[in-house]
């Protein structure tokens, strides 16, 4: 379910993350799809998605834009990120101007995503609410490594590892873009936004300089 | 997955990037536990061996542990609905096939993530007990439907309970006045569970893009609160030549 609706997080920071997705219906209109997956991705680079891919390919930021639009075909998935509410606006205006018949998504906030959808003219169907996570929490890791995991829908991200590229950024071995990138590289649908990773990182590591 | 033994070099490079957490040294070689590897696949996508140790097994498409992989593997094509992920479209073509029609709710239990996985018995719990309480509509295009061996009571096929998955989705569409009876009983089994689930609702939004006031009322009359983020399917797909 790309879980994109269970993202965690200080909710002022999930305010600089939408997830975009295209989606055809198997069986109705998943035929050929190619030409208008281009079309989606030309409105998407032109709007500035920081981030999107083919799960079929991987992401933009592993993976070079001619090689995930070679790869489309009748069994892609394109989906990917935006940081600005104003993106989501332009992105659905001129989705809903060119009519390409494909179901659209966005995940976010929803004090955010309401009023773009307004601003764009755009009225939604239905939405898919979070009540949030049950059962054995307490096996869970801690919130600030559940912030970036979740930017992942398909939890592709190991804890470890979040841990492993924090390390590596506080030694001042990596920055933290590069080591946001590096988590980006698992989330193969291209929806993990390391431009709020990079951010996270760089919060925690200012709150542990005040701290020292 | 499998590391060739008599290719790995023992750097352990690999160990932190199974989301199981299933790899390990052994012998000063890496090696994967059969039993906790979800078959996701990212230790090979990660390019990270040296040697090219790694590597994916001849029975990764043999039922039963084949599920392991479709349920995993965001790239793997489920064999049962022919789609990606963990087999289901759900809410996300919703303008489309209206899975979640007018008067109805979805509901998406969605076991095994954030992050820990599960065994397939986490799964068998949560049917039995919706089955329990008179719930036996699992819908019928998610692949859970098809491992389950009993619609009365909620039992799984025997032999998928050894079998262990990164996340599935139990996905279900109902009469909106059944929601606090669904509600209910998925609290109850709660206790049960080895794992986690995150608890969606759809609905289709009502003029002033609203959502029904009788389910926002059931989710609370339940003691539960809703997030203030969502998923929200825009209203532009369509059915075409």
């Amino acid at each position: 379910m790309t879980h994109s609706l269970h993202r965690s997080g200080d909710i002022e920071s999930q305010k600089k993350d939408y997830v975009w997705f295209m989606y055809q219906t198997k069986g109705v209109n998943d035929v050929d799809i190619k030409p208008k997956a281009l079309e989606f991705i030309a409105v998407a680079e032109a709007v500035g998605s920081e981030n999107w891919g083919d799960v079929k390919t991987g992401p933009k930021l592993r993976y070079s834009i001619e090689e995930i639009k070679d790869g489309i075909t009748d069994k892609s998935r394109l989906r990917g990120i935006f940081t600005k509410k104003e993106q989501v606006v332009d992105f659905l205006k001129q989705i809903k101007e060119k009519d390409l018949g494909m179901s659209v998504i966005i995940s976010g906030v929803l004090s955010e995503v309401i009023p773009a959808c307004r601003e764009a003219g755009v009225t939604p169907h239905s939405i898919n609410y979070s009540l949030g996570v049950w059962g054995k929490k307490d096996k869970l890791p801690d919130e600030d490594t559940l912030a970036i995991t979740t930017m992942c829908g398909h939890h592709m991200i190991p804890p470890k590892f979040v841990a492993y590229v924090k390390r590596r950024v506080k030694k001042g071995k990596i920055t933290p873009e590069e080591g946001a990138k590096m988590l980006a590289e698992f989330c193969y649908c291209g929806i993990f936004n390391h431009i709020r990773c990079a951010d996270i990182f760089k919060e925690k590591l200012a709150a542990e300089h005040t701290d020292e | 997955m499998i590391v060739f033994k008599d290719v790995c070099v023992g750097c352990g490079r690999c160990q932190p990037y199974c989301p199981a957490g299933a790899i390990h040294f052994e012998d000063y070689c890496s090696t994967v536990d059969q039993e906790l590897c979800f078959e996701c696949g990212t230790c090979l996508r990660s390019e990270i061996c040296p040697v090219d140790a790694i590597r994916e097994p001849s029975n990764v498409y043999q039922y039963p542990r084949a599920l392991r992989k479709y349920f995993s593997d965001p790239t793997s094509t489920h064999a049962v609905t022919g789609i990606q992920g963990r087999g289901t479209e759900e809410s996300k073509t919703n303008d489309v096939t209206l899975r979640c029609g007018p008067g109805q709710v979805g509901i998406a239990i969605e076991i095994g993530r954030p992050t820990l996985g599960m065994g397939l018995e986490d799964i068998q719990k949560i049917t039995r007990a919706l089955a329990r309480n008179g719930i036996h509509e699992i819908e019928p295009n998610n692949p859970i439907n098809s491992m389950i061996l009993d619609h009365r009571t909620g039992d799984l096929k025997p032999e998928l309970l050894g079998e262990r998955v990164l996340s599935a989705i139990i996905e279900m569409s109902i009469d909106r006045e059944r929601l606090p009876d669904i509600l209910r009983a998925i609290r109850e089994v709660i206790p049960e569970l080895d794992s986690v689930f995150t608890l969606d609702v759809v609905t289709m939004l009502e003029p002033g893009l609203t959502v029904p006031s009788d389910v926002l009322s059931s989710i609370e009359a339940e003691g539960l609160t809703w997030r203030p983020n969502a998923k929200i399917n825009m209203g532009l797909g369509k059915i075409t030549e």
